[in-house]
């Protein structure tokens, strides 16, 4: 099946309503549009080659790294610093100030000057300053068990434990990865025109898959240190078992409200994929065969997922008797229709949890790369472009886009206690986004406008007492506190995924709901949930690693290989 | 220091709010730093000026008001983000008015951003003025003919928008715009600071990882 191929009007997008919704963008897994996937399509479509430039680590674990990827036109180097950390530095809080490794991608080959002068600073993250030749900056933090086990089993000519390494996942977690000019970094605007990084994240996504490959190399080399002739490096299938963590906490949970217009086009991209498949008229044999093999990848994925978080845990549960029930479904012939995903779809808007649904979403478009790997080139956004005000616009027609767009927000009692229980604020401790009690703790007056629904509802009262065919421009003169929500409602009128349809600052608010929407769009597996505010995950788990680009088995890398599919 | 560009809007736009400016106004004050120091004007000095000179006002005195044909404040000179959000949000009156005419302005060169704007808005050429300095926008870099001396004044007695008949003239301005002192800095994280809270015990225990050595 090919793009041009398909009826494009057959299915309608899902409506905002339906997927705009906290608890199924809650729910959201990776797909083929996910940011990882994307950059391993392109470096694997452009035959990119590895280089490993430099590895100047001592028997202590102490020294730096080059890992260059060479592109067609241009060259990228994570420069790697790996440091002698005390266990009692060792904290995960984007808030410490030592770390085990640290890490910079550099935009080209780095000289030795620019690696003395990156080892001055590049260790201090935040207390440093990098520039515009550099394009993110990160760091990670061992899992100390995982670590001390792998180093110490080869170091004795052993593997580690399988059981153990599928647990835990990964051997280091990143705490951030910053790009975007922060710290100094080169601005997104100075590079968005080169095609690698037309899809959003793409500096930071190799950022960390070139971090994975320095971290297994940097265990295999403790390993030969204190082994010896003992030593062995890993198996290379058990190898790609481990991805790199990440904690993500409440730093990252204002993003997709910040970004509206980019929140939209990752959506709308999302909805597109998924209305074209089911837009398809039959599946061929090798189609409904791809569907067949990944969905029995999908349900290994699920069944390696682990979280004792209660919500999660319960999810999970779910989504396996989801999936049994779906594999049934499909074995009974539920492919060899007329329009078969349309028609699956629908069965599972009422068979599968909402979990199940959205597995199902990203499942369905995994045999149809040819109806949705030109999606992410859609994916990135210019904020700037919905910024300007349109000021002519009358008080009448505003109105009525809030009554349509917000009807969600104009229903909730924001007089109740519940309605707004919370509070987004900075702290002044760490300038991080904090969630505060909006009554029992003193961070009301320092509220962020991270309350889209009450302050539309706030603005749709205070237009009560306008004429219908006064301009806003007029109305905001009069009105600048309405300015920030104004120019909102006008960007959703224009972006119909920009807007999340739910309170976010109600009593019963799960910002995991926003890390976990974000984080699905990375590519990122295995969401645990460590409390309602932050969540570990794995990036890359079972994703080839730099040098093996060329040979690797590729489609559905994501989901583990079965012994019966050659990986 | 050499600052990103994002640095410079998000500074301006948690500074601006510290000064008391709405989350509307503070949004298009760090949009408009940036503007400034991406086409090499120093953005970030002249919004410390502007903070310093406005601090304690509240918006009623800065509220532009029109009579006899030229917008003032109630109480002192305009804010430029202010009126300039007004130039922005009537574009379109550039296209029927002979001109857009303000009164006593704050540190002017605040104004460009949102002149360059409406020149995109109405798809023309606008000529922004001041004694001593005429700026040519087209949507693209600023035409800067005049004085430079008059380029960065805390404030001016008259300012005048109109459209152009004509393309821009005048010289690209090509100064270190993302250089921004270590003064302006302080100025403008002071400012910041008013808008963070005091963390406390039980937010701090909730937002992220802890200890975490599993």
């Amino acid at each position: 099946m090919k793009l041009d191929q398909l009826s494009p009007d057959r299915v309608a997008l899902r409506r905002p309503e339906t997927v705009m919704r906290l608890a199924r963008m809650g729910s959201f897994h990776q797909s083929r549009l996910s940011f990882m996937r994307v950059l391993l399509r392109r470096l694997k479509s452009e035959n990119w080659r590895f280089e490993r430039r430099a590895f100047e680590i001592d028997a202590k674990g102490v020294g730096y790294a080059v890992y260059t990827m060479h592109g067609p036109e241009r060259s990228y180097s994570l420069v790697a610093f790996a440091h002698d950390l005390a266990p009692e530095q060792r904290s995960d809080r984007v808030i410490a100030t030592a770390w085990d490794t640290t890490f910079t991608l550099f935009d080209g080959l780095p000289t030795a000057a620019d690696i003395e002068r990156l080892s001055r600073n590049v260790p201090l993250q935040e207390a440093g300053r990098v520039t515009s030749s550099e394009l993110t900056v990160s760091r990670a933090n061992r899992s100390v068990r995982m670590f001390d086990h792998v180093v110490n089993c080869l170091s004795r000519g052993e593997q580690p434990d399988t059981a153990l390494v599928d647990a835990v996942g990964y051997l280091m977690r990143t705490t951030a990865v910053y790009g975007s000019g922060k710290l100094g970094a080169a601005d997104r605007e100075s590079i968005c025109d080169r095609p690698e990084f037309a899809a959003p994240f793409q500096a930071e996504m190799l950022t960390v898959f070139l971090i994975r490959g320095f971290v297994l190399d940097l265990v295999e080399h403790l390993a030969a240190v204190k082994g010896g002739e003992r030593a062995v490096t890993l198996e290379p299938k058990l190898r790609r078992r481990f991805g790199i963590g990440n904690s993500t906490g409440l730093g990252m949970a204002p993003f997709l409200l910040n970004h509206p217009i980019l929140l939209n086009n990752w959506i709308a991209a999302r909805e597109t994929g998924l209305a074209r498949v089911r837009g398809v008229a039959a599946a061929t044999s090798d189609e409904i065969e791809a569907f067949r093999t990944l969905l029995r990848r999908g349900r290994r994925t699920i069944d390696e997922w682990q979280s004792e978080h209660p919500i999660q845990s319960g999810r999970i549960a779910e989504l396996k008797t989801d999936l049994a029930r779906l594999n049934g479904h499909v074995e009974g012939g539920a492919l060899v229709e007329a329009y078969p995903w349309d028609r699956l779809y629908h069965w599972a808007e009422t068979a599968l949890s909402i979990e199940g649904q959205e597995l199902l979403v990203s499942l369905m478009m995994e045999p149809y790369g040819a109806l949705i790997d030109d999606l992410p080139m859609q994916m990135s956004a210019d904020e700037n472009a919905g910024f300007r005000i349109e000021g002519g616009m009358t008080v009448a027609r505003l109105r009525s886009i809030l009554e349509e767009d917000y009807a969600w927000a104009l229903g909730i009692d924001w007089q109740s206690p519940e309605a707004q229980a919370r509070t987004w604020y900075i702290s002044a401790e760490k300038l991080e986004p904090r969630l505060g009690d909006r009554y029992s703790e003193p961070v009301a007056a320092y509220e962020q406008p991270l309350a889209p629904g009450r302050d539309a509802a706030l603005l749709y009262e205070a237009l009560k007492s306008e004429a219908d065919a006064t301009r806003v421009a007029d109305f905001l003169l009069r009105h600048p506190e309405h300015r920030h929500i104004l120019r909102r409602v006008q960007i959703a009128a224009r972006h119909p995924y920009a807007e999340i349809r739910d309170n976010t600052v109600a009593a019963d608010v799960l910002p995991i709901d926003l890390l976990r929407a974000k984080l699905s769009f990375f590519g990122a597996c295995h969401f645990d949930p460590r409390s309602d505010r932050w969540v570990r995950i794995n990036m890359f788990r079972n994703a080839p690693f730099p040098h093996e680009l060329a040979e690797m088995e590729f489609a559905g890398w994501t989901y583990p290989a079965l012994s019966e599919v050659p990986a | 220091m050499i600052c990103s560009l994002n640095e410079i809007e998000a500074l301006a736009r948690k500074a601006a709010r510290g000064g008391g400016m709405s989350w509307g106004l503070a949004e298009e004050t760090g949009k408009a730093v940036r503007w400034l120091s991406a086409n090499g004007f120093p953005g970030p000095q002249l919004l410390a000026e502007l903070l310093c000179q406005n601090d304690g006002k509240p918006y009623c005195d800065l509220a532009p008001q029109q009579s006899e044909g030229i917008w003032h404040a109630r109480s002192g000179p305009l804010c430029p983000i202010v009126a300039g959000t007004l130039i922005c949000d009537r574009a379109e009156d550039l296209e029927t008015e002979a001109a857009l005419r303000l009164g006593e302005v704050a540190v002017p060169l605040l104004l460009l951003p949102f002149a360059s704007e409406a020149a995109r808005t109405v798809g023309s050429t606008v000529t922004l003025e001041w004694r001593g300095m005429c700026f040519g926008l087209d949507g693209g870099a600023p035409k800067v003919r005049g004085e430079e001396a008059a380029l960065g004044v805390a404030r001016v007695s008259s300012v005048a928008l109109s459209l152009a008949g004509a393309q821009a003239l005048g010289q690209v301005w090509t100064g270190a715009g993302r250089h921004v002192t270590r003064d302006t800095l302080q100025v403008l994280e002071s400012f910041a600071q008013r808008t963070y809270a005091p963390a406390t015990e039980e937010s701090r225990a909730g937002a992220g990882a802890g200890q975490d050595n599993d």
